[in-house]
């Protein structure tokens, strides 16, 4: 068989570019993706000496809990910020809004004080993995309310296979509001009186979607495969065999492993499973049923390849 | 000899059409769980203006809400190995006691919480401080219920108490549920009384004894997840005894290889098992009627196998037909 040395310039030249880009696009999906803070909480809009770190630092999707981290970082008549935390200069109280949890940050004069964690709660479910994604939400009240201009900056911590999106709501109905208020006015007009709302949305990495993607296209490249060894001994272009067998039982076998392998290891029955994993199980399967047949049935069985002289 | 079937590209392109189909036609429209509650269950407590001022539970606070305490069941996980529904609990004091926040509450008088769920203990809420939230534990069977996966069917009923720490005395609640859906289970939540004329379709427990039902079975995707990998066994097991058979007739050789395909085989089927969604324990009913007569017939033709291998002449012949 003779290739035209042009067309396999072109074949090389289009397999580089494709594993070029199969190598680049999670790179630049992870660096372009990331996750979004609110306008008020990067700590470039307002200003003030009563500052607190606010962020999410663990989430736990099986028992739909979520861990917001407070970490206090006081200036001025308010205190010292130390590395940790802050050494603090009044007494200080404020309101948290947790499920669990002491369900508030206090410190008195001269205490110095680091972060401190609360649970509060994660709605969502993984059914729909890789895109699945959760709410969850903390409130803030200064119970002093003589604190004011409450500064809150969120840092973006490292969730493993996660991502969380900020906002700020306002706490009250539009109506407790001056008339024609931007949703920036009523979320500083709640900060001055010493309130804050926060909610977050929780996603999967976009390097753990493309992983679980992969995987997935891996299977059915695999599944594509067994069909089209099994095509060609159905319809008699090659021979049934045992080693067919046993190609298509270590690819059955491989499934699993791959199954196992997806990140954030989601529960047995999401819809991943049901259109991804389960019917690549059952063509596997009716593969080897349909091989088991054709080795039994035909003359042809196990017949090796014999070059002819 | 065994007619050569080709088959037609049109053929190949409807069969995989119908794949796509099934696949679209689940992505959108199968659900992985479902929970559900009645109209008295999942709507929350609403204080519009006005709408309690003729209540009995109203005492003309500001905010014009009623002295109540409204506990929001949010259902967390099933935990299957301790038969237990875990819901998160948070405790919504309205009106005298309380304004009702996202996770939890702010208290503006003392109050107890009691709740009949495992481990818990009375809960002190006191003023000036959030309410504490509760893991509400409830058994699901104290028999082995799990043994009928998946058709095991769980029932039970949350009972709560608010109580107002002065005065001793039972303070009105009402409960409300979160419609949050827990992977593979249909979970639904009901209670029985009459609602109050202002409360919007709301039952309030006067006398501070709330209780709502719940019913917890499997989701249908469970089902279809259950059938699909059961037929796998079954495939495996057929494919095995027809081989079996073949070779015991004489009509095919013995050979290594195929004691190598009945061992990944039964390898796989210890792996399909281990995927039953859930992760329902060994020795439940499927165990013994699919599972366990599955791998038991496996390993027993796998013997048959190395039996015929090692005694017949025909071990690992070559097939010399010309075809």
């Amino acid at each position: 068989m003779i290739i035209n040395s042009k067309l396999l310039f072109k074949w090389k030249v289009a397999v580089s570019l494709g594993l070029l880009l199969f190598i680049i696009t999670p790179i630049l999906i992870s660096s372009l993706i990331r996750p979004t803070t609110d306008s008020l909480l990067d700590g470039n809009a307002l200003k003030s000496n009563y500052s607190l770190e606010i962020s999410i630092s663990k989430i736990n999707v099986e028992e739909n809990i979520a861990t917001v981290t407070i970490t206090p970082r006081f200036q001025g008549n308010y205190g010292e910020p130390t590395r940790n935390g802050s050494l603090t200069f009044k007494d200080v109280e404020l309101l948290v809004d947790s499920f669990q949890g002491s369900g508030k940050f206090s410190a008195q004069i001269g205490q110095v004080v680091g972060r401190q964690e609360f649970k509060i709660l994660l709605k969502g479910n993984s059914w729909r993995y890789p895109f699945d994604s959760y709410r969850t939400g903390i409130g803030l009240t200064d119970s002093k309310f003589e604190n004011s201009s409450l500064l809150l900056k969120e840092i973006k911590e490292y969730l493993p296979g996660f991502r969380a999106n900020s906002k700020s709501i306002p706490n009250y109905r539009d109506d407790l509001y001056p008339i024609d208020s931007t949703r920036d006015e009523k979320i500083i007009s709640d900060l001055n009186k010493g309130i804050a709302q926060i909610e977050w949305r929780v996603m999967r990495l976009p390097g753990d979607i493309y992983a679980a993607l992969l995987l997935a296209i891996l299977m059915l490249i695999s599944a594509g495969a067994s069909v089209s060894v099994t095509r060609a001994v159905w319809s008699g272009k090659r021979p049934p065999s045992i080693n067919a067998l046993a190609w298509l039982a270590a690819f059955l076998f491989a499934m699993f492993q791959i199954r196992a392998s997806l990140p954030g290891t989601p529960p047995s029955g999401t819809l991943f499973d049901l259109i991804i994993f389960y019917p690549i199980l059952i063509v596997l399967l009716a593969e080897m049923a349909a091989v088991v047949y054709l080795w039994i049935r035909r003359d042809d069985w196990d017949l090796k390849n014999v070059p002819k002289n | 000899m065994f007619p050569k079937i080709n088959l037609q590209n049109n053929h190949t392109k409807i069969i995989f059409s119908a794949i796509i189909l099934i696949a679209v036609f689940l992505a959108i429209f199968a659900r992985g769980g479902t929970t559900s509650a009645d109209n008295h269950s999942k709507t929350l407590l609403s204080c519009d203006p006005g709408q309690w001022s003729t209540s009995v539970y109203y005492a003309d606070n500001v905010g014009g809400c009623p002295d109540l305490v409204e506990f929001y069941l949010l259902p967390s996980f099933v935990n299957e190995a301790a038969s237990e529904l875990v819901n998160r609990l948070v405790t919504a004091p309205s009106g005298l006691y309380g304004v009702a926040e996202r996770n939890s509450g702010f208290t503006n008088r003392a109050f107890m919480v009691d709740l009949d769920s495992v481990d818990t203990v009375r809960i002190l809420n006191t003023p000036g401080k959030t309410t504490t939230g509760i893991n509400s534990r409830s058994k699901m069977s104290t028999k082995n219920a799990l043994f009928y996966y998946p058709f095991d069917f769980y029932a039970g009923e949350i009972t709560l108490q608010a109580t107002d720490f002065q005065t001793k005395s039972p303070i009105p609640s009402t409960v409300s549920v979160g419609i949050q859906s827990l992977s593979g289970w249909k979970l639904k939540f009901f209670q029985s009384g009459e609602p109050d004329p202002e409360s919007k379709d709301k039952i309030i427990y006067g006398d501070g004894l709330a209780k709502i039902s719940w019913e917890l079975e499997r989701a249908n995707v469970i089902f279809i997840a259950i059938i699909l990998l059961i037929f796998l066994m079954l495939i495996a097991l057929v494919s095995g005894f027809t081989i079996t058979r073949s070779i015991s007739t004489g009509n095919r050789p013995p050979s290594m290889n195929l004691l190598l395909w009945l061992a990944t085989i039964l390898f796989a089927i210890i792996q399909v098992r281990g995927n039953f969604p859930g992760n329902p324990p060994l020795g439940i009913l499927i165990d013994y009627i699919i599972v366990f007569p599955v791998l038991s017939l496996l390993l027993l033709l796998g013997i048959a196998n190395t039996f015929f291998w090692l005694a017949r002449k025909d071990w690992d012949i070559e097939n010399e037909k010309i075809v």
